[in-house]
């Protein structure tokens, strides 16, 4: 429902934003235009999600699919007067296949990639040095941990949406949260530090 | 933690190209072959033909009542007065009155309640007695050789040892199967078989063993699947030409109504301000079912400093950066001083507030009043919008209110508040301007509202 844009507003399907009430009444009715109109406005979140859970690999695309088709057939007993946003409840069935899929299938290395820019040499080598250093950071992390940190801090779940997602009780996700965040907190933090 | 930090050092993957497109046409297609639970439906599923199916081919020949067809694509028929079938890919069928023969390939079927409607495999008859079942046919090594591998499988295909099978599981109802050899009678949830052996009852073990064995065999009826498919592409062509051009046609009207859509979705660049930027009208509009929206500032505790590109942008000057860096911070510390003591009794627990910030806690208060009184959540939500819209007096500093209108009144009211401080040293219409320009952080809201008000 939150959407953060640094700077300025972000594209209507960039993420948070809810879809209309209207639309989404036509989409759980099967208005083909409609559901379209809702994979355009929730395909980034699903694939930024998916991505980060999984790694940037190519069964990144066949969930994204599996998960708005299992959202277009649960759609019909979506009830939007209810508890859970939409995106809530579309990226915990993300997060359910993405976690099926890393246990039936252990994964390689996963791919966390750097960004790159144009600046000096010292400077993007020390940045290249410290993102890399968040990257192994990201990678340690167990999947519960991961997917509790992915959820909260990119895509405004509370806590009790994320517990709802990873199916634990609300305590159980606040130390997950913690940890997460304790592991993580020395590389970004030495990252911020950046001038 | 700092989302925009985060976002450099961990990028993500962006939608493919055409995702959509590919997501709503499975949807659509997936859709085809679902119907109402009291229309006796079920599937006839043959993998010999699976492979034919990368041939961009369809085919229907006939009338309802008689006729044939074979599949490029997933594709819809309908069979006699009672009955239709989606063929997938490769399939093929014939039917003349309620009497279907599917040699091979996979086919889902869909049969109104009525007389008798049979579909013969060349494993055997496969009876509806009003119903909802699947079955898989194909070809499999015959009895003795299902332990072979794939690689002597092909082998056998080769050499025509194969044995035709169709594998049955029954949903809803009852089906007949019959063979020279016998014949069984399913019920619901239960498996059969028909083969050389003929028509017995399997157990899950069985059937997955005899669907394993169709898969493994599905290579060998390629050769022949592919000349049949070869005899029809002249036609084929001829009619995809014509598909090609309906569907060009189709695309244009999706075009035209996705515009539509677009502009009743996002509209507000037409109307000559920032959607965001909403006036008594605007409000009475969300008054009507209780939605609130809102634009703020991006959270910034320590103030945010637009970079020199974005200075240049906003056609600002260095001097400008301190006044837009003091604004930010002001505006972090009145939605702060609002939104924390509101998050702290909704979680209990201030250490967890100071973590997840204005943006997280303005969802977990409303979250959590909504599972306390969801009612009240709804009411108060209205009549933010309501003194928004000048329907009713504006509260006295927002205190003594729903936690939820001391929270929605001070969000929603963040834009003015920020646009007077830029106003300060910017003036009010270049304020205005900055407020809502594209150059400074900003985030939006949208809560759906409870519906119109019970009268």
């Amino acid at each position: 429902m939150a959407e953060m844009a640094a700077p300025g507003d972000a594209p209507p399907n960039a993420g948070g934003r809810e879809l209309d009430p209207g639309t989404l009444a036509r989409a759980r009715s099967g208005d083909p235009i409609a559901f379209r109109a809702f994979v355009v406005r929730y395909e980034r979140p699903v694939f930024a999600l998916l991505s980060r859970l999984l790694g940037r690999v190519p069964e990144v695309e066949d969930l994204a699919q599996e998960t708005f088709l299992r959202a277009f057939r649960a759609l019909p007993g979506f009830d939007p007067a209810g508890p859970a946003r939409v995106s809530t409840w579309l990226l915990t069935i993300a997060t359910r296949l993405a976690l099926d899929a890393k246990k039936k299938k252990r994964p390689e290395p996963c791919a966390v990639e750097l960004a790159t820019e144009q600046t000096s040499p010292e400077r993007l080598a020390r940045r290249q040095e410290l993102r890399a250093a968040f990257a192994r950071a990201i990678d340690a992390l167990p999947d519960d941990q991961r997917a509790a940190f992915v959820l909260a801090e990119f895509h405004d779940f509370s806590l009790a949406e994320v517990a709802e997602a990873l199916e634990v009780p609300v305590a159980t996700l606040k130390t997950r949260l913690f940890r997460a965040r304790e592991k993580l907190a020395r590389a970004l933090e030495e990252f911020k530090e950046e001038p | 933690m700092d989302r925009r930090l985060l976002e450099e050092a961990w990028p993500a993957d962006e939608p493919t190209q055409g995702f959509a497109e590919r997501v709503v046409e499975r949807a659509r297609t997936e859709r085809a072959s679902r119907r109402p639970s009291r229309v006796p439906r079920f599937a006839l599923a043959g993998v010999a033909l699976a492979a034919a199916a990368t041939l961009l081919l369809w085919l229907a020949l006939g009338t309802e009542s008689q006729g044939s067809m074979l599949a490029r694509e997933r594709t819809e028929v309908r069979i006699g007065s009672r009955a239709s079938a989606v063929l997938e890919a490769g399939a093929s069928v014939e039917w003349r009155g309620p009497e279907v023969r599917q040699a091979d390939g996979e086919i889902f079927y869909r049969v109104e309640p009525g007389g008798a409607f049979v579909v013969k495999t060349p494993a055997g008859d496969v009876s509806v007695l009003g119903t909802c079942f699947r079955v898989r046919v194909g070809q499999a090594p015959p009895k003795g050789e299902a332990e072979m591998k794939r690689r002597d499988l092909a082998v056998a295909a080769g050499g025509a040892a194969l044995a035709a099978v169709a594998v049955v599981t029954v949903y809803e109802g009852r089906v007949q199967l019959s063979h020279a050899g016998g014949r069984v009678t399913l019920g619901a949830g239960e498996s059969g078989k028909l083969g050389p052996d003929g028509a017995k009852k399997v157990t899950a073990d069985e059937l997955a063993d005899a669907e394993q064995s169709l898969k493994g065999a599905s290579g060998g009826a390629l050769a022949t699947a592919n000349e049949n498919l070869a005899r029809d592409i002249s036609e084929l062509n001829r009619r995809l030409k014509g598909i090609e051009k309906e569907k060009g046609k189709l695309e244009e009207q999706l075009a035209t109504a996705e515009r539509e859509l677009a502009k009743r979705t996002d509209g507000g660049a037409a109307r000559g301000r920032h959607e965001f930027d909403m006036d008594q009208q605007d409000w009475s509009e969300l008054a009507k079912d209780g939605t609130i929206k809102y634009r703020h500032p991006c959270f910034k505790p320590s103030g945010w400093k637009p970079s020199a590109e974005q200075l240049e942008e906003l056609g600002l000057a260095p001097d400008d950066v301190e006044p837009i860096d003091a604004a930010y911070k002001r505006s972090y510390e009145r939605l702060w001083k609002t939104i924390r003591p509101l998050c702290a009794k909704a979680i209990g627990n201030a250490e967890v507030v100071d973590v997840l910030g204005p943006d997280t806690c303005t969802h977990v208060v409303v979250d959590a009043l909504r599972k306390q009184e969801n009612s009240g959540v709804g009411e108060a939500m209205r009549q933010v919008a309501e003194a928004r819209a000048g329907q009713r007096p504006a509260p006295a500093g927002g205190k003594d209110q729903h936690p939820v209108f001391e929270l929605f009144w001070g969000l929603t009211g963040e834009m003015s508040a920020f646009e007077a401080d830029l106003a300060q040293s910017f003036g009010p219409e270049e304020a205005k301007r900055l407020a809502y320009s594209k150059g400074l952080c900003a985030g939006h809201s949208t809560f759906g509202g409870p519906g119109p008000r019970q009268k």
